[in-house]
This record gives C-alpha cells, sequence and structure tokens, in this order.
C-alpha cells in the first residue's frame, strides 16, 4: 500500500516533502537502503553497531549513521573517485598532473570549504595537500577549470568540448539549453558558419544544421577559453583566429578558433555566463556556481555515483533535487560538499525511490 | 608446491560452488529474492526519481573493493594487496593519464582475475587470526557481508567444513567463494 501511495506521489508530482514521511520507513528498509550505500561511503559493508542503531533508530539512526560516514576517511577517497570518473582525468602522465582536481574536492572536503569552490578556488592543491599555484600560467584561477587536467581533457576544435563539459559536469546543462538561461549572442557577431541556421556550403561543421541553435549559446561560453592552448597552457597573445591552413576550428600555435567574427571579439576573455557580463573564466565560473543549476547539478552528480545509477543525470526526478536543493539554501549559505551529499542521501524521495527500484 | 595444489583445489572448489552450491547457483536471482536489491530482471525501470538499468551488473569500484578488504581483516599489509594491485586494470580500475576508463562491468574473465588475485589475502596469517576456522567462520561472512548469516550462508560453511583439508585451507576457500561473490564485489 505504501508503495502504492509513493507511486502516485511520484505521478501526480504532489510536493516532494509531503511524499513520504521518514516514519513511513521499516528498520528492515533503513537497513536495506544503508546496505546500498555503505560500501561507496565508507568502503566496507555496514557493522554490526550501525545495524543495531539502524535497526532500534530507524530513520533517526539513519541520519546518525550517515553523518559518520561523510565525516570518515574513506569518504574523501570515494568523493575523488567520483570527481575523477565523472571528468574522466587521473594520473600523471609526465607533463601534466591529472590529479589536481581530485586535489581539489580533496582538499575542499577536509578544510570543510564549501564546494563551489571547486569551480572559484584561487589556488590549486599537489599531491601532498598543499596549496600551490595552478599550472596553466593564467593571470586568473577559476578551481578544475584552471587546471591543465581539465583544459588538456577536453581540449578541442572551437573550445567545443570544454565548453560543454563545464555546463555538462557543473550545471548539467546541454546545448541548445533554455534562451532564459543563457540568451544566444547577436547573431551577426558569430562567424558565418555558426550565425547560418543551416549548414553553408564547406563550412559545414559538426551537425551540420541548426547551427545558430546551439552556437549562438556555445559562442557565449567557448569565448572564455579562448587563451588556452591545446595543451592547457594560457597565452596571452592568442588572437581566436582561424588558420587558414589547417581545418576549421583551429587557430594558430595549438590553439582555437573563436566564434566572434571581428578580431577584436575573437581575441577578448570577455563574454557572457548565463546572460551574465563576465571579464574572463573565473568570472564566468563565478556565475557558474551562483546559479541555482549549479547546486541542482551538484546533487544530480552525488545521487548518480553513491547510489551508482548507470544512466544520466536526466534520468533523476527535477522536482526532488530542487527540493533537496532548496533545503541546502535553506540551511547553509554555500554548502560543503559533505553537506550536499549527506541532505541528498537522507531525503525521503531519494531513499523510497531506491527502496523501490530493489523490488 | 604445496600451495599451488591448495590454491588449485581452492579455485576448483569455489568453480563448484558458482556451478553447483545452491547458494550460489544464481547469484541475480539469489540477490534480487534476498533483499539485496542491486540486480533482479535484465530491464531498466523509472520510478519516479531515477531509472536504474538492472540489465547490467556494476561492480563497486576497485578502490572501494580494496578497502572493504582492508576493513576486514584490519590489514593494510602491501604483500595482501600486491596482486590485486598489479592487476587493478585488469580489475575495472582507471588510468586517465594513460587513457584507461573504469570499467566495472563483472565478467568471467574479471571473477578469475580477481579470485586469483586474493590469493594472498585469503591465505595470509592476519586472515586466519582474525578470523580461525571454525569458530570464526560465522563472524567472517556477517563481518564480509554486513548482514546477517542466512541458511545458504550456513550451507556453504557446511560444505567447507566437509572438505577433507585443513581449517586454514577451509578457510582460504570461503575466503575465495565469499569475497568473490556477487554481493561482496557489487555492493
Amino acid at each position: 500500500m505504501k508503495n502504492l501511495i509513493f507511486i502516485l506521489v511520484v505521478l501526480t508530482g504532489l510536493n516532494s516533502a509531503q511524499a513520504q514521511s521518514t516514519s513511513s520507513f521499516t528498520p528492515q528498509q533503513i537497513e536495506n537502503y544503508m546496505a546500498r550505500l555503505s560500501s561507496m561511503l565508507t568502503g566496507r559493508p555496514l557493522n554490526a553497531a550501525e545495524r543495531s542503531t539502524l535497526r532500534s533508530e530507524g530513520y533517526v539512526g539513519l541520519e546518525r549513521v550517515l553523518q559518520s560516514w561523510v565525516d570518515s576517511e574513506f569518504f574523501v577517497k570515494s568523493s575523488r573517485i567520483q570527481i575523477q570518473t565523472q571528468l574522466g582525468v587521473s594520473g600523471n602522465d609526465g607533463t601534466i598532473n591529472y590529479e589536481l582536481p581530485a586535489n581539489l574536492l580533496d582538499y575542499l572536503i577536509r578544510q570543510n570549504r564549501p564546494y563551489s569552490e571547486i569551480l572559484t578556488a584561487d589556488y590549486c592543491v599537489d599531491n601532498n595537500r598543499q596549496r600551490i599555484s595552478c599550472d596553466t600560467g593564467s593571470p586568473f584561477v577559476a578551481g578544475v577549470l584552471t587546471t591543465r587536467a581539465f583544459l588538456k581533457q577536453y581540449s578541442g576544435r572551437f573550445n567545443l568540448s570544454r565548453a560543454s563539459n563545464t555546463l555538462r559536469q557543473f550545471a548539467c546543462q546541454s546545448y541548445p539549453m533554455s534562451t532564459t538561461l543563457q540568451p544566444r549572442l547577436p547573431r551577426e557577431s558569430l562567424i558565418p558558419m555558426f550565425a547560418a541556421d543551416l549548414a553553408i556550403g564547406a563550412a559545414e561543421f559538426g551537425n551540420g544544421t541548426a547551427c545558430y541553435a546551439c552556437h549562438g549559446q556555445f559562442s557565449a561560453h567557448t569565448q572564455f577559453f579562448v587563451k588556452f592552448d591545446a595543451f592547457g597552457v594560457y597565452k596571452a597573445a592568442a588572437t581566436g583566429l582561424q588558420n587558414p591552413n589547417l581545418e576549421p576550428g583551429l587557430s594558430v600555435n595549438d590553439l582555437f578558433t573563436s566564434h566572434m567574427v571581428t578580431s577584436d571579439l575573437a581575441r577578448s576573455e570577455v563574454s557572457q555566463m548565463f546572460g551574465q557580463t563576465s571579464n574572463n573564466l573565473r568570472e564566468a565560473a563565478q556565475a557558474l556556481v551562483n546559479n541555482a543549476n549549479f547546486t541542482e547539478c551538484s546533487v544530480r552528480n552525488s545521487v548518480r555515483y553513491f547510489i551508482r545509477l548507470t544512466d544520466g543525470n536526466e534520468t533523476i526526478n527535477r522536482g526532488v533535487v530542487k527540493d533537496i536543493s532548496a533545503k541546502l539554501k535553506q540551511k547553509y549559505q554555500d554548502p560543503s560538499f559533505k553537506q550536499i551529499v549527506f541532505e541528498s542521501l537522507r531525503h525521503p524521495m531519494v531513499i523510497g525511490s531506491l527502496l523501490m527500484a530493489g523490488q | 608446491m604445496k600451495r599451488s595444489i591448495i590454491y588449485l583445489a581452492s579455485l576448483f572448489v569455489v568453480a563448484v560452488f558458482y556451478s553447483n552450491c545452491s547458494g550460489f547457483k544464481s547469484q541475480k536471482s539469489e540477490l534480487a529474492s534476498s533483499g539485496s536489491f542491486l540486480f533482479v530482471p535484465p530491464e531498466s525501470i523509472t520510478l519516479g526519481l531515477f531509472k536504474i538499468d538492472r540489465s547490467a551488473v556494476r561492480i563497486l569500484p576497485f578502490d572501494v573493493r580494496i578497502n572493504k578488504l582492508n576493513s576486514l581483516i584490519g590489514s593494510t599489509d602491501v604483500a595482501l594487496y600486491a596482486q590485486l594491485n598489479s592487476k587493478k586494470i585488469e580489475l575495472g580500475s582507471y588510468d586517465f593519464a594513460r587513457g584507461v576508463s573504469q570499467d566495472l562491468t563483472w565478467t568471467d574473465s574479471r571473477l578469475a582475475s580477481w579470485t586469483q588475485a586474493l590469493q594472498p589475502y585469503c591465505s595470509s596469517l592476519a586472515l586466519r587470526t582474525k578470523f580461525p576456522f571454525p569458530a570464526a567462520a560465522r563472524g567472517f561472512i556477517e563481518s564480509a557481508l554486513g548482514r546477517d548469516l542466512n541458511a545458504e550462508d550456513q550451507s556453504n560453511i557446511n560444505d567447507v567444513t566437509a572438505l577433507a583439508v585443513s581449517n586454514d585451507v577451509r578457510l582460504e576457500v570461503l575466503c575465495y567463494v565469499t569475497l568473490s561473490s556477487l554481493e561482496y564485489v557489487a555492493q
């Protein structure tokens, strides 16, 4: 009966706070749920003391045990795995330390810093957990976005991969996105192949059609990367202009071509993030974390990783993600990674959904 | 020589367990019916919050599995994990700097590699000290799986007890069987 009510609640879109009270779970259900999470959060199965706590205290016990888990040493290690596998960066190739993104998250968790600093920290962290300068040589720093690890992993023509992965990984957005969220740049400011609605002759690139629909937005975000070369090194003299001798999207000196049609615009790092003018990638990152999509995406990523969902973020119900994000906003000015994970995994609808999925 | 024979015999027993023993005959259906809600029929479902693809079994990340082994016996002696670490990519780990992505599918070859690499761990003094057989057989399974012993676990202990080998070898066999079970590597 409870299951039926749960399904009806989900289908009818009732407020998730009303959907399932914490008291509706049996101790056995609570134990089953926590058994599913324990290895990913603590690196071990439930122990006897935890099972006893969950059986005797139910949801209250869940909160207590979950808090101890996110405070554990292994939680940091598991969180490193999350960001490494999410971004596809780890290890060291002798030239670039691909551990820098995970090192930053590790540091933020241990120092109880806001998770938003994953994109706004003005420092990097070495393998000894010490603050260091980042490795791109850029005059500004924007957390993992200004690590050579991220920039090299996603280097590519027109900086499309860097922009799309920034938006996908940290705002859970893909192109084309709502124009309310990201207005398109004026058509006349773009090079002809991206200003067109349909592919034009030899200039065809990528999907070939509906160019402006996506690239009107891509153009805003790719511009922040115009001075980072294919190896993630900052080159202040970058022009953003197409190298006529190379394929579309490639500029000179291992740099990538801007979307912008004039040389002044093409070399400028001033652009827009979510409609807000930003002078460089750091300001763009700040605009991104100030947007509600950042926290919501952080919730989605955490739920997906710790519950080990195999499908993409789009399969996680938005209403519940918004509810968790609202609770985070009510309780914390700028939540830490621990707080995001804790609030997400203790949410009754998350618990109920996983229990339902297991039947 | 003796160690090799014991090890091969143990692998044989593991294989027999997987193919015949009631507790391991059909791990997927067993887990589905036992309340371990990771795996059930081969289809995906959507229940409101998220969609779970139940057609593909996914094991835990490599470092999570290693930490489970550490915590079970309370030893981080590198020798116990040397074979596992030397095969970490084969066992699903990743190294993106070298272009290797994480692969958490559970295949026959991965099961064989995992079981084989457990040999130093399952034959270790640390394991025998913490979980002497038969006195601590129940404690071993409950600690490894994080739940109470069930009838099938007891049946497995009985089967291992019936082997005409020493208690140390019985524990080693029980170790292979338990720590290479889907329940252990995936939850």
